[in-house]
């Protein structure tokens, strides 16, 4: 738990350094795979290319690492906010009917709690509320033709 | 002859390198060579899934990366076993011996 935020907060915050970290870390792994193949008897040009190849792609290597990191977040939450947006800009008609559910959703919801505020939770604007009393009478009428 | 490789199973991954690193701290590049050694050259592990599945297993706490000088003197990021690291190994250690023994008795029933 710990070491993931600090992990976390790190490539945050220290972006450049992690990043020269990610691609110090990289090269080191090509240039160790290349030394072994040109100890293996092939030229420099060679070794390099097959390292390459194998490689695959360096940059999809090191999304999947900034991935891993946790490091791509505030980039992935941008990315996804501008997808959203375009969407709904694509097609107006679904996004009118989105916004118009929405707004008279949240309207219903504050015309109630408006309502129920005032009459349920707000205290009677009177000194002293707690001491208000209330008094009922009744007469008790009893018909004296039914009487026996 | 080559030799066939067989691809690793979805996560064996974590399982290897964790026991790789139960042996001491190494690198990337150490750990993905012993790993085929050891092996017989059947397992082989993708430089684009090791170093991912690496930075992983660091955010999860299980190893710890210091940069250290190598063999042939150059800056290299090693990494080492945590004591979360060697718990989460026993742990995996034992669900693949119990998987791998469970599916070998499946296949061998009549």
């Amino acid at each position: 738990m710990l070491s993931s935020l600090r992990i976390r907060l790190r490539s945050l915050f220290r972006r450049a350094r992690v990043e020269q970290e990610l691609d110090d870390e990289l090269r080191f792994h090509m240039d160790q795979q290349a030394e072994k193949y040109m100890h293996a008897g092939m030229s420099r040009e060679e070794a390099l290319r097959c390292v390459r190849l194998e490689f695959g792609g360096i940059e999809q290597v090191r999304e999947d690492c900034r991935d891993a990191l946790g490091v791509s977040f505030p980039e992935s939450l941008a990315q996804d906010l501008r997808y959203g947006l375009r969407m709904l800009a694509k097609s107006p008609a679904f996004t009118a009917v989105i916004i118009l559910t929405l707004a008279l959703g949240i309207g219903a919801n504050t015309a109630i709690f408006t309502l129920v505020d005032a009459v349920m939770m707000r205290s009677i604007p009177v000194r002293d509320p707690q001491q208000l009393v209330v008094a009922q009478w009744s007469a008790r009428y009893r018909s004296c033709l039914n009487s026996k | 002859m080559p030799i066939p490789r067989i691809d690793l199973p979805q996560g064996t991954l974590d399982l290897l390198i964790l026991r790789t690193l139960s042996l001491g701290p190494q690198h990337g590049w150490a750990i993905s060579e012993r790993v085929q050694q050891v092996s017989g050259e059947v397992l082989r592990i993708q430089q684009g899934s090791l170093y991912p599945a690496l930075h992983r297993l660091e955010r999860r706490g299980w190893i710890k990366a210091h940069w250290g000088t190598s063999d042939n003197n150059r800056r290299a990021k090693y990494y080492a076993l945590t004591r979360s690291g060697h718990k989460q190994l026993t742990t995996e250690q034992d669900a693949w011996e119990a998987l791998t023994a469970a599916v070998a008795q499946v296949l061998k029933a009549v």
